[in-house]
């Protein structure tokens, strides 16, 4: 009997360690991001067709109406779009598995967008840019599409922009009026109006301390931008040390002490999550926010009667500087796992047609990167302003190249550490030149 | 010699029908435990070895391992953040026992022994309960918003009884991180220990506390004497589930604060779940080596606690 249980509990050790190996097994799959486009290639769309689009901060609207438009262009294909504020998480497992969706809107959180680009997990689309043209038409990309919005990572292109829009300083401007106060248009008058907000029990400005990238996004990369679009590149690609070690960066955080050192920053913003600093902001608690252009859709059902909500261009300048508009483009992109890839390269041709573009221009309020005839389409004040300022000779624009993997959660934690007065420029710049030095060292 | 010989084939019978018996109920358990234990074992004991394999590796969970050895474990231990997730989980630890357990023996001696009204009893109970049946996203939205440092209601309560000055400035989620999380992950827990408490202090004998009644014993003498003694299997089943349910948990720390100005919030679970998931460059090896390092972490403490409450039974 003892010796029967030995062999037993023997035999069940084994098993439980080699269940252990086959576990193993799972260590990954390597992707092949090489994709030669033939645009003379008769494509006939059958099978699945998934994408993952993100839906958390612009509405759903015009995805569903071109995807609708699209499946009846091509009635065989099976089109499953999946949608919604976690669709990314949700679709995680998959990317790990090497079963991602076709098409990805690379938006929103937990969307490791540098980590596919580095492992291939994302289809080069440089030959598709040279040679697909717009459905229905002879007109190439590359020639439909304005050429500053265009990224590239590593020298290819793993991604195609297709919205514009830019970070700005929202404010009420019939709350300004009543309270007889200007809205700043330079750094200088931006500190003055904090001394004048304090003075009439106002807060000058308030942020999401729980996503603190949105005023990364509004006050950091502006006052970056300052010291032109090259620099910029160096800090949001997080590809120099030298950069964030700079005289130009310590003054650009320099900047963002300041305006904390004289209380321009509302006690309590950093315990607070989007939602309640935007309503906060809307019961005019403090005067301004940093935030997208979403943010006129999002809170649509929470703006007071009387309540003008306007977009500034962030006022980081100097009085002597140009002020700098930071522009960041929606991109999309083709999973170098997905099944059916010439289904997602048939969507872009489509996506790109004028009377498509024109609806994420409608719906969300922003401006678009092709070359697309806007002037028909309805929008909302402040996206006019945007537009507007885009063409506006007096502000240079500067586009937004982001990919500065881990720097991404030191940063955070360090610009609330800076607003509250726990962290000198001089720390945050050590902590970030750290990490950025050890993610290059990752990156060999 | 014959008989010899029958009494020798009689017992050889009788054995062999008493181990064929033997290997019918044997093979009876094994057709029952097997299964249970293949899937056990594949979904919960694999994971562990490969997540110790993969914590020799970069990886970012997508694509191919690359071998670095025990690098992944020299970066967790020069980073800071680390040691305070640790600590911060040992006060997390030590905060929702010195609430929870008295408070939830309180509650239950009050149901059981105060001589309440059974429809006052329910009542009660349903409200302790409450919080077990919300889901922990829920109860991080509205704690959330009770704790606004601009319109929540306990800061409004404050004022109104005039002790505005207790008020931290910059919100209770960012002055005093782990305590809130710990006032909040306890008001979540009272009510299903005090329902496991109430069972216990149920079935302790009633004639116990009439003979002390007899012989002048106080309501707190009954409650050292008898009752803490009685139950005292189930307090311990209370304490070392706390410290199971506390290590490694990080919902209610990402919900409320995630991870709180320099780690002021950050727990273990926390530290795993931002590099290995919540991470715009995931690294999964790394991450798995923190949980490792958890799991050791958490087994030590738990083998301690049970160690000294052996000894204190004794």
């Amino acid at each position: 009997m003892k010796k029967r249980n030995r062999i037993l509990a023997l035999g069940l050790s084994v098993f439980m360690a080699m269940s252990a190996l086959t576990g193993c097994g799972t260590t990954g799959k390597d992707s092949d991001s090489g994709y030669e486009y033939d645009p003379s290639a008769d494509v006939e769309l059958t099978g699945t067709f998934e994408l993952q689009i993100f839906t958390g901060g612009y509405s759903a609207e015009p995805w569903e109406e071109i995807i609708a438009a699209f499946e009846e262009e091509h009635p065989d294909l099976d089109v499953i779009a999946y949608m919604g504020a976690d669709v990314n998480k949700k679709m995680q497992t998959r990317w790990i598995q090497g079963e991602p969706a076709d098409f990805v809107y690379l938006s929103g959180a937990n969307l490791p967008t540098q980590t596919y680009m580095e492992e291939g997990k994302l289809v080069d689309l440089t030959s598709f840019y040279d040679k697909a043209t717009i459905v229905g038409t002879d007109e190439l990309l590359k020639e439909h599409l304005q050429s500053n919005t265009i990224s590239r990572f590593n020298e290819k292109m793993f991604s195609l922009p297709i919205t514009i829009d830019a970070y700005g300083i929202w404010y009420d401007e019939a709350y300004l009026n009543e309270i007889g106060m200007k809205l700043p248009t330079n750094y200088d008058e931006l500190l003055a109006f904090g001394k004048e907000a304090k003075s009439k029990g106002a807060d000058a400005l308030i942020y999401p301390g729980l996503s603190p990238m949105y005023l990364v996004h509004a006050l950091v990369f502006p006052a970056c931008a300052v010291y032109g679009q090259e620099f910029l590149n160096e800090i949001t690609t997080a590809s120099s040390v030298d950069a964030y070690r700079s005289k130009e960066f310590k003054d650009v955080l320099g900047r963002i002490k300041a305006m904390a050192d004289a209380g321009m920053f509302s006690e309590g913003t950093v315990s607070l999550n989007n939602i309640q600093s935007q309503m906060q902001w809307l019961a005019h608690t403090a005067l301004l926010i940093p935030n997208g252009q979403w943010l006129e859709g999002e809170m649509a059902d929470d703006i007071p009667d009387g309540f003008k909500m306007r977009y500034a261009v962030p006022m980081m300048n100097k009085a002597d500087e140009k002020q700098t508009i930071v522009t960041t483009t929606g991109k999309i992109g083709v999973a170098s796992d997905g099944d059916n890839k010439e289904a997602a390269l048939e969507f872009i041709r489509f996506m790109y047609r004028d009377e498509n573009m024109a609806k994420f221009a409608k719906y969300w309020n922003v401006s678009v990167a092709t070359d697309a005839d806007l002037s028909g389409v309805e929008m909302t004040e402040t996206a006019k302003t945007t537009q507007a300022i885009l063409v506006d000779p007096n502000y240079t624009q500067v586009n937004l190249d982001f990919s500065w993997g881990a720097v991404d959660a030191v940063m955070c934690d360090c610009i609330n550490r800076l607003v509250l007065g726990e962290l000198s420029v001089d720390n945050m710049i050590d902590e970030l030149a750290e990490t950025v030095e050890q993610q290059l060292e990752d990156r060999k | 010699m014959e008989n010899a010989n029958k009494k020798e084939t009689k017992m050889s019978s009788k054995l062999a029908r008493t181990l064929s018996r033997e290997r019918s109920k044997i093979w009876f358990m094994l057709a029952f435990v097997v299964p249970a234990l293949a899937i056990y074992i594949y979904a919960c004991v694999s994971p562990i070895f490969q997540s110790i394999y993969s914590s020799f590796f970069k990886w970012s969970g997508f694509s191919t391992m690359r071998y670095i050895g025990w690098d992944n474990y020299v970066r967790i231990f020069k980073d800071p953040v680390f040691f305070k997730a640790i600590k911060n989980d040992i006060i997390y630890v030590l905060g929702k026992e010195i609430l929870i357990v008295p408070l939830s023996l309180l509650f239950a001696l009050a149901m059981t022994r105060l001589r309440l009204k059974r429809a006052e009893v329910g009542a009660y109970r349903f409200l302790l309960y409450l919080p077990n049946v919300l889901s922990v996203s829920i109860i991080g939205i509205v704690w959330a918003f009770i704790l606004d440092p601009y319109n929540g209601i306990l800061n409004g309560l404050l004022k109104i009884i005039g002790l505005e000055s207790l008020i931290p400035a910059n919100g209770w989620l960012v002055e005093y991180t782990m305590p809130s999380i710990i006032f909040v992950a306890s008001w979540c827990g009272i009510g299903y220990f005090m329902i496991i408490l109430i069972s216990a202090i149920n079935s302790v004998s009633g004639e116990l506390y009439e003979a002390t009644d007899i012989d002048g014993a106080g309501q707190w003498q009954q409650l050292w004497y008898i009752t803490i003694p009685a139950i005292w299997e189930k307090l311990r089943f209370v304490i070392t589930n706390i410290v199971i349910g506390t290590l490694g948990n990080y919902t209610l720390a990402m919900l409320l604060a995630n991870g709180g100005i320099n780690g002021s919030g950050m727990v273990m679970g926390l530290y795993v779940y931002q590099y290995g998931i919540d991470s715009n460059a995931p690294q999964v090896g790394y991450a798995n080596a923190a949980a490792i390092l958890l799991m050791i972490i958490s087994s030590t403490i738990i083998l301690l606690i049970n160690k000294v409450m052996n000894r204190e039974a004794d």
